[in-house]
This record gives C-alpha cells, structure tokens and sequence, in this order.
C-alpha cells in the first residue's frame, strides 16, 4: 500500500542517563509527524523536551527504539554516517544557539550550505536575517551580539537551506513578545510555504498556539495532546500539570505511549497567563530500571 | 552556576601534565650540567680536567637554559590561558585580583616541587652519564669524581624555578587586570593581541641574534668553541625573538595560504588562524625553537668537526667520543623542544573538544574536523619551518663562514630534511591524536561537559 510517510516517526524510542541514579529521559515514546506540520512540545524543565529533540535527530543515541526520518531509519553508531544524512535534511535551533565563535553573522548563516557543500542562496540568506532584524549586523562576530540576537541568528542558520525537518529547542526563549513573534510567524511560514515539518520546544503557551498540535511531556512520557491549541487552554494545561505534581509521578503507568487524558485537569488556573517562568520545576525521580 | 574548578581540572589535567612534564625534563637536564660543572669545581681536579667539564657543562648548558626556560614559561602560560574563562568566572563571582594571582602562583609551586623531586636524581644520572662519555673519550681524566652538592641544585633547578615563577607572575599580572566584562569576552572570542613588552623582547632578541652572528664572522671568527657557542646562541636568541612573534608570523601564513586552503575545505582552519590564532601561535612557538636549534646545533656540529678533521687529518676515537657526546647533548636539548611541541599541540588541541563539537552539532563530520585541523597543522608546521630556518641560518651562515670561508656548509640538505621530517611527524601526530581523543564524546557531551 502507499501509505503516506511521516516527516518523523519515533517508534518506543527510550534514553536513560546516569549509572547509578537512572534518570529516564525518554520512556518508551512513540510519535509521528507527518510532513507539513508544525508541533510544539511543552512540558516541565527535565522532562526530556531537549532529549526528545536530540535523540530525533540524531544529536543523540537513544537506548532503544526506532528512529525514522522521510522513510529512512536513523543509523546512530556512525557519527560520519548520521552527520551526512542530517545535514541538507534536518536544520536545529539549540537552545544554548551554538554559533561558531570565530565566524561573522553572515558566515555563521552560510556555513551549513558551505558544510553540506549545497549552492549557497545568498538572496534568502540575506533576506532571511532582514526578517529577523539583523541586517546591519552581517559582519558582526557573535559575542558582539546580545543574546537575543544570536538566538536570531541561529533560527536564521537552521532554516536557511530548507531542511525538511526542522527542530528548535526554545527558539524565542531569549526574545522579546514582538521578536519572538515575528520567528513564530517564520516558522509557520516555513511549514505553510514550503512544506517543512517543524518541531518546537517552548514553554509559552503564547507560542506553542502557533502550531498545529502540542506534545506534552512529562516524566520522558507524552502525557497529552491537543490539537488547534489556544494560549489559554495550553496555559490552563501546563498550570494543570503543575497542581497535580506531574513532575514527581514517578513511573509504575503503562508506559503506553499516546493520550494520556488521565493528568488533564481542564479548568484549573485558567486564568489566561501567557508565561510562567516562575512555575518552572525541575522534576528529580529514579526513573523505572529495567 | 556550574561547579567551575572541578569540572575545569578534569579538563585541564593534559595541560598539567604537560606542565609537569616539561618542569621535570627542563629540570633533569639542567641538573645533569649543573652536576659537571659542580665536578669540575671540586678541589684537586686539575686545570685541563676543570676546563673541559666547564665548557661542556656552561657552552651547552647554558643555551639549553634559554630553551628550556622559554619551553617552561610557554607551557605554563597556556596552561593559565586555558583557564581565562574560569578565572573570568571567578572574579565574576567577586574573586579578587590578589586571590586570582596567588592562585596561580600556589599552583606553579606545588608543579615545581613535584617535577623537581623526581628531576634531581634524574638529571644526577644524566650527569654520571655524560661524565662517563667525557671519561671514556679522554677529555677527562679517569681519576675525576662524580660530585654534587648545593651548586648543582641551585643551577640545575634556578632555571625552570625562575622561568615558572616569571610566567606565573606575569601571566597572573595579566588575568587579574583584566576586566571581568571584557575577559569574560576575550575567553569568548578573540587574541588580546601582543602586548607592547613583548613585541620590544621579540625585537631586542633578534638583534642579539644578529648581533651574535655579526660577532661569529668579525671579532670572535677564530676562537674555538667559543665561536661555535656564539655562533649557536645566534640561532637560539633569534629564534626565541621570531617564537616571540608567533602570533603575527601564524596571520601573516594564513593570509598567504588563505586561497589554498579555501579552495580545499579548509574554509574553517582559514578563519581560525586569522581570527583566533593564539592556540595556533602556541604551538607554532616551540616549532620555530625546535627547527632553529635543531638545525642550528647540528650544522654547526658538522662545520667545526669538518674543520677539526682539516687541522687533525686524523680522526681518533676521542674525536669520535667529542662528537657524540655533542651529539647526544644536542638530542637531550632537541628532545625537550620536541617535547614542548608534542605536550602544546596536544593540549591546545584536545582544550578545543568544546569547538570541535561545536562544528559537529551543525554537520561537520569528525572527519572533516579533523581535515580542517589538519590544515591548520599546515599552516603552524610552514610558518615553523621557514622561520625557524631562518633563524638557524643568523647562526649557521656567519660560522660557516667564519670556519670555511663560504657562506653555506657543503653538507648537503640531509639533515635539514630529517629535521624537517620529524617536526611534521611530531606535530601532525601530536595534534590528530589528540583531535581523535577530543572526539570521542559525543558532540552533545562535549558541548556540555
Ligand atoms: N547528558 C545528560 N546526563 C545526565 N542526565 C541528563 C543529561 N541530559 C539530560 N539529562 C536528564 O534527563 C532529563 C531530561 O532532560 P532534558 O534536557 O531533556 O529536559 P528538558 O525538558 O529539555 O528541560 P528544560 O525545559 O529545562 O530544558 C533531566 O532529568 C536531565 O537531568
Ligand atoms: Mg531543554
């Protein structure tokens, strides 16, 4: 049959860290994307948001579980191997942006093209950063550049060959309401105009309202999904999470993957607040051994 | 905030040990000269004997002193460069810039006590051993004592002490200056730049150089080895002068291979060297001071042991003792330049995991990291070969002259070549090996860690 390929299907993907203390990033998760949507991924800080995004795309090698990108499965144990499949196909806003130091705005934007030794589009490139509001600033070295604005750039360098696949870990999370604006509205336009599959981590619910779906972690598992999300019910979602202590259930489910409506508890706070950096928890468990 | 010194020392501990390693080496040869010499001193050895184990232990010893306390002085300061972020952090954290020198200078001594304990019996051993070489080729007469005493020590070890502790003053002078804004910046990114002080020492050198070589041809041309030890301290005080500019000699060979190694991937190595080249610059130092003596010490060898053989026309064993002796010294001080080389490029390259992973994050394969570093090798090892020469040519030409009337020995270019040959296996070694190392987290884990 001709079923329709997802952009990006984890199939039990798990990551455990740690020798002694086992922490389980990731718990038997299992997702598809298909091509053209945007997803946002919210959850507590710790409960594998990053290593959900590192292990899709290869940053990382998950413990079990299968991997595939437009058909092809990812091959971890050759980093040569999986850098030459990633690169041309996956582009990755890291949350600490990851600028080469030693190169220029400009060069920094260029280089994954110069890497994957694909024709360089100076014209996006330059209008790409326009967009992004650094135009005058080509020539400038990135610790010349204020947070904010290296974070620009990075979006600008991951989205600039037109990855099929593109994964941002908290990409507005150093910008302000009307610049974090303005790359939401570029990474929708990236999904709608060409057809990429974009996978967002935030902890804005304003932002996450920009995509098609929200993925809630917690505990290494998808605990929840809504579809057409709007700021305020993400909001009373993520308060939701909050009150019912998600961050400190430790194990013992299923371990199914899926929608889990069990944590939802839709009306509590919903009270419309759009950011809630205060109500960040670290989650500390001993993940399931075994 | 991250648990800045524990986390650093794991990382720094190939600097440290390089450090050490250096300290230990510097020390042990020293002590060795410093043990002939105290024999030579002794009562009751004669004139002829005192002479000859002097000269040996002062001709030799003492240019070795000059390498030996550059090579320590520039091991120790990267040492403290690597550090620039954490100190940054710390005087971030409210660290005072007194806590910040004492610091460094705390931990400068415990190195040298802990390379001087094992350096003195070494360096005594080295001593017996070149005493026994003197012995066996009659240069010194058998009835002579191995002694030592408190000469030995203070000369032996004065040299890598003083060294330590002027780099640890001087480099813990300029971290503590720093502003805690603008080194948090400069460990970011860039050079600071050469300071006006070491741009004037670059330049003095080099003028003693020249004017040591000018000296070998005119006034001190038929001297015996007092011209050969002028002629060798020509190569090694232009040598340190040009080591001493490394920063600007390692720009000005990225500029003029810059189309090359653009056309070839090495589109990355071309902006490191331009705009970062302090690692560069330190390893190109020791090079430049290891090509320099090494072909200086050995050409001149060849031009006195031609002329020797003119004056003699009989070559005795004892000629034959002389020379490898010589040889042998040259080896031991050759060894710790190569030494200096292999311990910085090791260390410069694998404080460079975070980069490197950096590059690995957006798509650079190991592979062509490695390609790329490959080219920046290039660059250190030309820049290295050429100035270095050039510098053992201050003293290789005037002694030539001096002994034979032509400008060139008519030893050919073996040697050169064999110089040439082993400096690019060293460094090329030195830093892949440890590019492989730096690359064997992963590139998530080198970010982070
Ligand atoms: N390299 C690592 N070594 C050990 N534990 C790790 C490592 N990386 C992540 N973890 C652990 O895995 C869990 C998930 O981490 P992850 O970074 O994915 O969280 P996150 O959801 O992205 O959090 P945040 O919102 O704070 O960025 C955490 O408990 C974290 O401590
Ligand atoms: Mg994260």
């Amino acid at each position: 049959m001709t079923a329709m390929e997802d952009a990006l299907r984890l199939e039990s993907v798990s990551k455990t860290f740690g020798d002694q203390v086992k922490v389980a990033a990731l718990d038997q998760v299992s997702l598809g994307l298909p091509y053209g949507t945007f997803t946002a991924v919210m959850g507590p800080s710790g409960s594998g948001k990053s290593t959900l995004l590192n292990c899709a795309s290869g940053l990382e090698r998950a413990d079990s579980g299968r991997i595939v990108i437009g058909g092809q499965e990812l091959d971890t144990s050759d980093e040569t191997a999986a850098t030459r499949f990633r690169r041309g196909r996956i582009g990755f806003v890291f949350q600490a942006f990851n600028l080469l130091p030693t190169l220029t705005v400009w060069q920094n934007v260029l280089l994954p093209a110069r890497i994957a030794g694909t024709a360089v589009d100076k014209r996006r490139a330059r209008a790409l950063l326009e967009r992004v509001g650094l135009a005058d600033r080509l020539n400038h070295r990135p610790a010349e550049l204020s947070g904010g604005q290296q974070q620009r750039v990075a979006i600008a360098r991951a989205i600039v060959n037109r990855p099929a696949l593109l994964f941002a870990d908290e990409p507005t999370g150093a910008l302000d309401s009307a610049r974090a604006a303005e790359v939401l509205m570029l990474l929708g336009e990236s999904v709608r105009e060409f057809g990429q599959t974009v996978v967002m981590v935030t902890h804005d619910p304003v932002a996450a309202a920009y995509a098609d779906r929200v993925l809630f972690l917690a505990d290494g598992r998808i605990v929840e999904e809504m579809r057409a999300p709007q700021a305020t019910g993400v909001a009373a979602r993520m308060a939701a999470f909050r009150q019912s202590g998600t961050g400190t259930d430790s194990g013992g489910g299923s371990g199914a993957t899926g929608h889990d409506a069990g944590h939802s508890a839709a009306g509590h706070g919903a009270t419309g607040q759009h950011s809630y950096p205060a109500g960040r928890t670290d989650s500390h468990y001993t993940g399931s051994a075994a | 905030m991250r648990t800045v010194s524990l986390s650093n020392l794991r990382h720094r501990r190939a600097a440290y040990l390089a450090s050490f390693l250096n300290l230990f080496l510097g020390g042990a040869i020293l002590t060795g000269f410093a043990a002939l010499y105290e024999t030579g001193s002794a009562p009751g050895v004669s004139k002829d004997d005192r002479s000859a184990l002097q000269t040996t232990a002062l001709v030799i010893g003492g240019w070795g002193a000059l390498i030996i306390a550059f090579g320590t002085a520039a091991t120790l300061s990267l040492t403290v460069q690597q550090r620039e972020k954490e100190i940054a952090l710390l005087k971030a954290a409210g660290a005072l810039p007194r806590q910040i020198r004492r610091m460094i200078m705390v931990e400068t001594a415990i190195l040298l006590v802990a390379a001087a304990i094992p350096a003195v019996p070494a360096g005594l051993g080295v001593g017996h051993g070149m005493l026994a070489m003197l012995k066996s080729s009659h240069q010194v007469s058998h009835g002579v004592d191995f002694k030592f005493g408190a000469t030995t020590l203070t000369m032996g070890l004065g040299d890598i002490v003083v060294a330590a502790l002027v780099a640890a003053v001087a480099t813990g002078r300029r971290a503590a200056k720093q502003s805690t804004a603008a080194s948090l910046v400069a460990a970011a990114t860039e050079d600071a730049g050469m300071s006006r002080k070491r741009k004037i020492g670059a330049v003095v050198l080099i003028l003693l150089g020249l004017d040591d070589a000018v000296m070998t041809a005119t006034l001190m041309k038929n001297e015996g080895y007092d011209t050969m030890e002028i002629a060798g301290q020509a190569c090694i005080l232009t040598g340190i002068g040009l080591a001493l500019l490394a920063p600007v000699l390692i720009r000005i060979t990225a500029a003029a291979l810059g189309p090359l190694m653009r056309r070839s991937g090495g589109y990355l190595a071309e902006a490191e060297l331009r705009r970062h080249s302090r690692p560069a610059a330190g390893v190109l130092m020791p090079v430049i001071l290891f090509v320099s003596l090494a072909n200086g010490a050995l050409y001149e060898q060849f031009i006195q042991d031609d002329a020797n053989r003119a004056l003699h026309t009989v070559v005795t064993a004892d000629d034959k003792g002389v020379q490898t002796l010589s040889f042998l010294v040259t080896g031991m001080i050759a060894l710790f330049a190569a030494v200096v080389v292999a311990n910085i490029a090791v260390s410069s390259t694998l404080h460079r995991r975070r980069e490197f992973g950096q590059r690995r994050l957006i798509g650079v394969t190991p592979g062509e990291v490695r390609r790329a570093l490959s080219w920046e090798t290039c660059a250190i090892l030309v820049a290295g070969l050429v100035f270095g020469t050039l510098a053992a040519l201050v003293g290789v030409i005037p002694f030539s002259y001096a002994r034979t009337g032509d400008f060139l020995p008519d030893q050919g270019l073996g040697v050169f070549l064999a110089v040439g040959a082993g400096i690019i296996v060293l460094t090329f070694a030195a830093c892949l090996g440890a590019a492989r190392r730096a690359m064997r987290v992963s590139a998530l884990a080198a970010i982070n860690g």
